[in-house]
């Protein structure tokens, strides 16, 4: 963990962000604060923006317009180094997969861990500790191509959490996981939060199971963030609402 | 020049300012030489390529053996013919192999390498894990190839002098010590400088150039075998035009 968790209490704000691809508005006018220890839970349907915003906040994109601030440091005007370092206190479980095939499932864990000055053996050592946690002993030397969906799944959260991350971010959360691995890795991810003071972003399309972790729900619809606030304030407003029903209608 | 290219000039510098801070951070002893990778990148961009370079170098000794004997018959000049072709083997025809084999192994499999990492979400895993895809993919290439290149350079030297000496000793009777008292007669320090200068700057232009590409790779499979032919284009167009300026600017 290389920031200090007490001095940061807003660990995320989105000021005015806009995107734009191939001359289409993808992303509004997004105005977002989010607390340190907070789950905060993007719903929306496909191709509403979740996983954009997320690569932005990661600084795997830049905004064509507006302030991002991630733990306190600007990332509009943060130098590669910085966002080099600043990635080391954020973790990431991308849709699709990010592992690498040509490195066995311990060497991907490792890759995180590599700038920290760490002995191999040591390094090795805080890799099998988060595997046996997830429950993924014996996959050790086999390849990511070599894994399941889910399996792959739990190693990329493995890699994530490995550095003990301030801010972890999910896109598409327990998407592509069983029941059982549901249960495991929400209670590791309580406890990692309770421990760390982590706070959790996710993305999801489904209004069921993967909300109930979540402090705070935020709407996304065409890019536009239609609404943020509390489980029960979304089902309060979805009465109101009209264009809120109809964008969680696509969600479900 | 169009906006393209320029943007493939600042690319490439980017790239190569990054490799640059790379070797100085390892030399400060502030990050680590993969060593693992960086065998294979040697074994990759020497070993691989030994056998069959060797053979070659033989088969150009050969030639140049044959067409000289057949010259020879004609002028009886032999020490200003020899010194002659020793000097354009080692200023020109040496590097000119290297850069075509290293070109063509390791260009390719390094615009491939990461062609496949931007196409496969591998590089934003990198990314997302802290680490700097260039100081991970290119660095160790970079240094392998820079390495290699000289050794290789150094190798094909040998090869076809021997080859066309041997060739020459055996079939028109000229002793090696010819040979030599031309060579050393015609072959000043400056020229020995080029041809350990030429191998080098050929390697940094094949890496830069497969680094382009590599990263220029779009979300598309082909994008990947495209990155690779045009890595070997425009790397022998770079190789060919870098040895016309060297032959305008120090006259080899």
């Amino acid at each position: 963990m290389l920031l200090g968790a007490e001095a940061v209490t807003a660990i995320i704000k989105l000021e005015n962000i806009f995107q734009h691809i191939g001359g289409r508005c993808v992303l509004e006018d997004i105005s977002l604060c989010i607390e340190a220890g907070e789950s905060f839970a993007l719903l929306g349907p496909n191709g509403a923006g979740k996983t954009l915003l997320l690569r932005l906040i990661m600084g795997l994109d830049r905004p064509s317009a507006g302030r991002i601030e991630v733990l306190g440091r600007d990332l509009t005007h943060a130098s590669p180094a910085e966002m080099i370092r600043l990635r080391r206190s954020v973790g990431m479980v991308m849709q699709g997969g990010s592992l690498l095939n040509g490195l066995s499932v311990i060497e991907n864990l490792i890759l995180p861990l590599r700038a920290s000055g760490l002995s191999t053996d040591r390094m090795q050592r805080t890799a099998r500790l988060i595997m046996t946690q997830l429950r993924l002993d014996g996959l050790e030397n086999m390849r990511p191509y070599e894994l399941s969906g889910g399996l792959s799944r739990k190693v990329e959260l493995a890699r994530a959490l490995i550095c003990r991350p301030l801010l972890l971010l999910w896109d598409e959360l327990l998407d592509g996981l069983d029941p059982a691995s549901v249960g495991e890795i929400k209670e590791h991810l309580q406890r990692e939060k309770k421990t760390y003071n982590m706070t959790l972003i996710f993305s999801t399309h489904q209004t069921g199971g993967a909300l109930t972790i979540a402090h705070r729900i935020g709407v996304l619809e065409s890019g536009r963030l239609l609404f943020t606030g509390s489980q029960e304030g979304l089902e309060a407003a979805e009465r109101r609402d009209l264009e809120l029903r109809f964008a969680l209608q696509g969600s479900l | 020049m169009n906006t393209k290219a320029l943007e493939n000039i600042g690319l490439a510098l980017f790239v190569l300012r990054d490799c640059l801070q790379l070797y100085r951070n390892i030399l400060l002893g502030r990050s680590r030489l993969d060593l693992k990778v960086f065998v294979d990148d040697l074994r990759e961009v020497g070993l691989s390529i030994l056998p069959l370079l060797t053979v070659v170098a033989i088969i150009v000794g050969l030639v140049i053996g044959v067409q000289t004997e057949n010259v020879l018959g004609e002028v009886n000049v032999p020490g200003l013919l020899l010194g002659s072709i020793g000097l354009a083997i080692i200023k020109h025809f040496a590097p000119l192999l290297v850069g075509l084999f290293v070109a063509g192994r390791s260009g390719i499999a390094l615009a491939v390498r990461i062609g496949s990492m931007v196409l496969n979400r591998e590089a934003d895993g990198l990314i997302v894990s802290g680490i700097n895809p260039i100081h991970y993919t290119v660095g160790p290439m970079l240094l392998a190839m820079l390495l290699m290149s000289f050794a290789l350079a150094v190798w094909t030297d040998l090869i076809v002098l021997a080859t066309a000496a041997l060739w020459l000793w055996l079939e028109a009777g000229i002793p090696w010590s010819l040979f030599q008292d031309s060579l050393r007669g015609m072959l000043d320090s400056g020229d020995l400088v080029i041809s350990v200068v030429k191998p080098l700057i050929f390697a940094l232009l094949i890496a830069l150039i497969a680094a382009v590409n590599g990263c220029r790779v779009s979300r598309q499979v082909e994008a990947v075998s495209k990155a690779a032919s045009r890595t070997m284009i425009d790397a022998i167009a770079a190789i060919q035009l870098t040895n016309l300026l060297f032959v305008f600017a120090f006259g080899g």
